[in-house]
């Protein structure tokens, strides 16, 4: 029987820098401003956006969006599906990491 | 060396991978994730500054002989007026905060603290309840602070909650004890803020 190398365990859409960024703060915080992940992942509107959208497209996250205070306001939360995929995608690089350490020891 | 190559799945580069850069992008995903957690516990000693506040005064009324009818029923008027002050600053912090947790393990704590107290009142004599008391606030609140993710302080108040309950089964006079110990939870969440002040800062 054959084991699959770790990169195959990698998710394609959680694998990207920024998503994967998206993902690391959703996983902390239930719900975090469009703002702030703009902020904290130093992106543009219009690339935090598009990153949104495709992990809205995964249904890894939900995007509200409101006003408070008169002030519109969006919100991003991470799913269940896409906390999920997060930890698996972590699991994976972790697998990976130690899996090159077995091959380099003696 | 392992080498990983992988489409990034909306853009037309390709990406490459090997170890190291795994382990960098976990690095670069913790520091992530503890600027989250920081932003999102920066302002949790605001609420804590209440319920030193009462604890403070639960030491003080008892403490002093001719408040005695106060202290008698303090917690009576310091219990729905200490809840409700934590919810109109937690709502104020809400609002502004650009990063929101789920409230239900604060308010499954709060529930807990209210009506474990309640039934101690309802079920045990005076010189029990002014022991039990401080076991459910002192272990009440080290599940705040755990919610927090501040765990010294929850650490040291579920040790203090402890202790309250040894104090009170070797103390005679457990009416003498109250106030040490209301004073004690005072002072303990007075450092907590102090901490939690300081720790937000850096």
């Amino acid at each position: 029987m054959s084991t699959s190398h770790p990169s195959q365990l990698l998710d394609d859409t959680v694998h990207q820098r920024v998503r994967l960024g998206i993902l690391a703060v959703l996983a902390e915080a239930d719900q975090a401003d469009f703002g702030y992940l703009k902020d904290t992942l130093d992106l543009s509107d219009g690339n935090l956006s598009r990153h949104l959208r495709v992990l809205e497209d995964a249904g890894y996250v939900r995007i509200e969006k409101g006003y408070e205070n008169r002030r519109p306001r969006t919100w991003v939360n991470a799913t269940k599906r896409g906390r999920k995929a997060l930890n698996e995608h972590l699991a994976a690089l972790q697998q990976l990491i130690d899996k090159v350490g077995e091959d380099r020891a003696p | 060396m392992t080498k990983l190559v992988r489409n990034d799945q909306d853009g037309t580069a390709m990406s490459t991978m090997d170890h190291q850069e795994a382990r960098g992008l976990l690095d670069e995903l913790t520091a992530i994730q503890s600027t989250t957690r920081a932003r999102l516990h920066a302002s949790g000693w605001q609420w804590l500054v209440i319920w030193a506040a009462a604890f403070f005064g639960a030491a003080i009324t008892a403490m002093v002989p001719a408040w005695r009818p106060v202290s008698d029923v303090y917690w009576m008027f310091a219990t729905p007026i200490g809840l409700l002050l934590t919810v109109m600053v937690s709502y104020r912090l809400d609002a502004r905060s650009p990063v929101r947790q789920r409230a239900l393990g604060y308010w499954i704590t709060a529930a807990g603290i209210t009506i474990s107290s309640l039934a101690a009142s309802a079920l045990l004599p005076d010189e029990a309840v002014v022991i039990v008391v401080w076991v459910i606030l002192g272990f009440g609140f080290a599940a705040f602070a755990w919610l927090e993710r501040v765990e010294p302080a929850a650490w040291l108040l579920a040790a203090m909650a402890i202790l309250s309950g040894v104090l009170g089964l070797v103390v005679e006079d457990t009416f003498q004890l109250y106030p040490a110990l209301a004073l004690s939870f005072s002072a303990a969440l007075a450092g907590i803020i102090t901490g939690m002040k300081i720790q937000s800062r850096r």
